[in-house]
């Protein structure tokens, strides 16, 4: 009887034993996994940065060389630039950091062809788009978000003539003003459908067009400070993001991350 | 007579059995104790290359690369940089400066294995940089 508890102990004891060196084994996995996990986030963590801080620069140089300024609110993004506008100069630094960071950094992709075609801006989530005409000035695309446009022009020379056109029966507000050494015209509507403002300046014809359903535009080879301010409703985290594309390819980890540049502006709200 | 060597059989089986516990559990102690020491030094090695990503990146918002000189950069990662830990920075680029290389700080100790971090800046005359860093502590 005696014998029989004994071995019954003894079974019992190697079944524990086996649980035990089960266990260790399983600890012994979990530390190759965790130790694997590492890895990936280092080299997740470096690709990271190398995007980030690409990012970054293109961020940096356009709103140096830019000649463009912004207010961002949750509401409302201002613009300001001077016009005639020149991006060639910009145009050729983002080429000349394009061909330095993919030379340098293998796995990098950057796609600016977006840029240098249009060189504009969207504003994010809300994708309000603001590009440079190919006449000169400014167009906006049509987008149901926006319901009012500011805008102010500020001419170094005189303005002779300035006719404001606006046109009721739709949802757009708008408040137009011009600033010029000898003449000064200003007018705001509410409600809008259309709105065609025509100025002459320097001897040359200025255009300001809002269309039925809201596409905007300026346009002008004027020289001229524009203001605008395009209002839109309230939307939390708005972005200003440019249309060049960082491609990401980790082929360690064998990933890919695209991601568009993202002005760094500080939000006013 | 039978009983007693049958009993004894199992007196010896249950000791032999306590015996490769002992063994198996010294096994188990052992197996945790380098794993959790192996993941403490990985995440301090993580969390020296998140620190130098740190300092690189306040510098750089520092515009303190802009200058391009050993002695201010030195100065401004001296003061970021904890008590107890060294850094080595690597700008490489197209300015004159050392043939477009500028090293900054301590010498990389051979006997450790160290993570690189790499990131890229842009002076505010348009100087394209790529910088590499590692950071390791003074003691180890």
């Amino acid at each position: 009887m005696k014998g029989k508890k004994g071995i019954l102990y003894s079974l019992g004891l190697t079944l524990f034993a086996l649980i035990i060196l089960t266990l260790a084994l399983l600890i012994w996995k979990q530390g190759d996994s965790a130790e694997s996990h590492f890895i990936d986030l280092i080299v997740a963590q470096q690709a990271q940065e190398i995007q980030t801080s690409t990012n970054k620069a293109f961020s940096e140089v356009y709103l140096r060389e830019g000649n463009i300024s912004f207010s961002l609110r949750e509401t409302s993004l201002t613009i300001v630039e001077n016009f005639p506008e020149d991006y060639n100069q910009l145009k050729q630094i983002f080429t000349s950091l394009e061909t330095d960071i993919e030379k340098n950094f293998v796995g990098i992709e950057i796609n600016q062809e977006k840029f240098q075609s249009m060189d504009g801006l969207l504003l994010q989530p809300l994708n309000i788009s603001y590009m440079h005409g190919t006449q000169g000035g400014i167009h906006i695309d049509q987008n149901l978000q926006i319901d009012s446009y500011t805008l102010s022009l500020i001419f170094g020379g005189n303005v002779t003539s300035c006719t404001i056109d606006f046109v009721s029966g739709g949802s757009f507000d708008v408040s137009f003003s011009v600033v010029s050494p000898s003449t000064n015209c200003s007018d705001q509507g509410t409600n809008l459908q259309s709105a065609n403002i025509s100025l002459i300046a320097e001897e040359q014809n200025i255009y300001v067009t809002l269309q039925p359903n809201g596409p905007f535009s300026i346009v002008s080879n004027v020289s001229l400070v524009s203001n605008l301010t395009v209002g839109y409703q309230p939307t939390k985290n708005v972005y200003v993001q440019l249309p060049i594309e960082v491609e990401l390819l980790e082929s360690f980890q064998n990933f890919s991350q695209k991601t568009k540049v993202k002005l760094s502006l500080p939000s006013l709200d | 007579m039978h009983s007693l060597s049958r009993d004894k059989n199992g007196f010896i089986f249950t000791l032999d059995i306590i015996l490769g516990m002992i063994i198996v559990f010294i096994i188990i102690a052992s197996t945790v104790f380098f794993i959790s020491r192996s993941v403490e030094s990985n995440l301090e090695k993580y969390q020296l290359l998140i620190l130098g990503s740190d300092i690189v990146n306040i510098l750089d918002e520092q515009k303190t690369f802009d200058s391009l000189d050993y002695n201010e950069i030195e100065t401004e990662m001296e003061e970021l940089l904890p008590p107890n830990y060294e850094m080595l920075l690597r700008l490489e680029g197209n300015f004159s400066t050392g043939n477009g290389t500028l090293e900054v700080g301590g010498n990389i100790p051979l006997e450790e294995d160290l993570f690189f971090g790499r990131r890229i800046a842009i002076t505010s005359n348009n100087t394209f940089l790529e910088i590499t860093y590692v950071l390791w502590s003074r003691e180890g």
